[in-house]
């Protein structure tokens, strides 16, 4: 964990992991609304 | 190279006093993260997030249809609607103005769709602590229980323009 490098790409990887990546799952997701 | 690692024998463990504040710290955090599921599962009305695609014209049509089937009244211009109780209400953002006014009764449970017909608007229940964005494209369903009865005022709280701060609405609930 001392490698610069690798602290830069886990800074990048995971929060593009949970929250970028995540949100377009769930988007990806969406069902269209039924308006009952 | 620009970047330089520090030197190997860097690290100094905790100890003493930082170990107490590390210690407070890290179980605080555990505390909220538990407080996250906790509430959602066992909290009162927790909205979910839960949402469906639609167009802004689908849902204006829905809107109107829901409008003509349950309109009870009229109050300064705006239809009263009152929903079936168990049922699905609708209500539609658009700048400047949040149409219809719904009256629901007090005890029984709605699913509230709301979504928006032109840009980003925020639903504002007052007095209450109720505050969800509302965007064009999503339908927006709240789950509903009144547990108390009155008029409360639906306000925008996301800037949408000139007319943001006359975007105003009701709700009213029966006894």
């Amino acid at each position: 964990m001392d490698n610069p490098w690798l602290l830069l790409l886990l800074g990048v990887l995971v929060p593009f992991l949970s929250y970028t990546l995540w949100g377009w799952i769930e988007l990806a997701r969406l069902s269209h609304a039924s308006l009952p | 190279m620009s970047i330089d690692q520090p030197t190997a024998d860097w690290f100094k463990a905790p100890h003493g006093e930082e170990r107490v504040w590390i210690g407070i710290a890290f179980l605080w955090c555990m505390v909220m993260t538990i407080a996250m599921p906790y509430w959602y599962l066992f909290g009162k009305q927790n909205s979910i997030g839960e949402s469906y695609r639609v167009t802004p014209a689908e849902f204006g049509q829905r809107v109107g249809r829901f409008v003509e089937t349950n309109r009870v009244g009229e109050d300064q211009g705006f239809p009263v609607v009152q929903p079936a109780p168990g049922g699905d209400a609708y209500l539609q953002a658009s700048m400047w103005m949040w149409y219809p006014i719904l009256k629901l009764k007090k005890g029984q449970t709605y699913r509230v769709h709301i979504s928006s017909l032109d840009l980003q608007h925020g639903f504002s229940l007052q007095p209450l602590n109720m505050n969800f964005q509302i965007l064009p494209g999503y339908d927006h369903v709240l789950t509903l229980t009144p547990t108390s009865s009155g008029t409360f005022s639906i306000v925008c709280n996301e800037f949408c323009g000139i007319g943001h701060h006359t975007m105003t609405g009701r709700i009213v609930v029966e006894d």
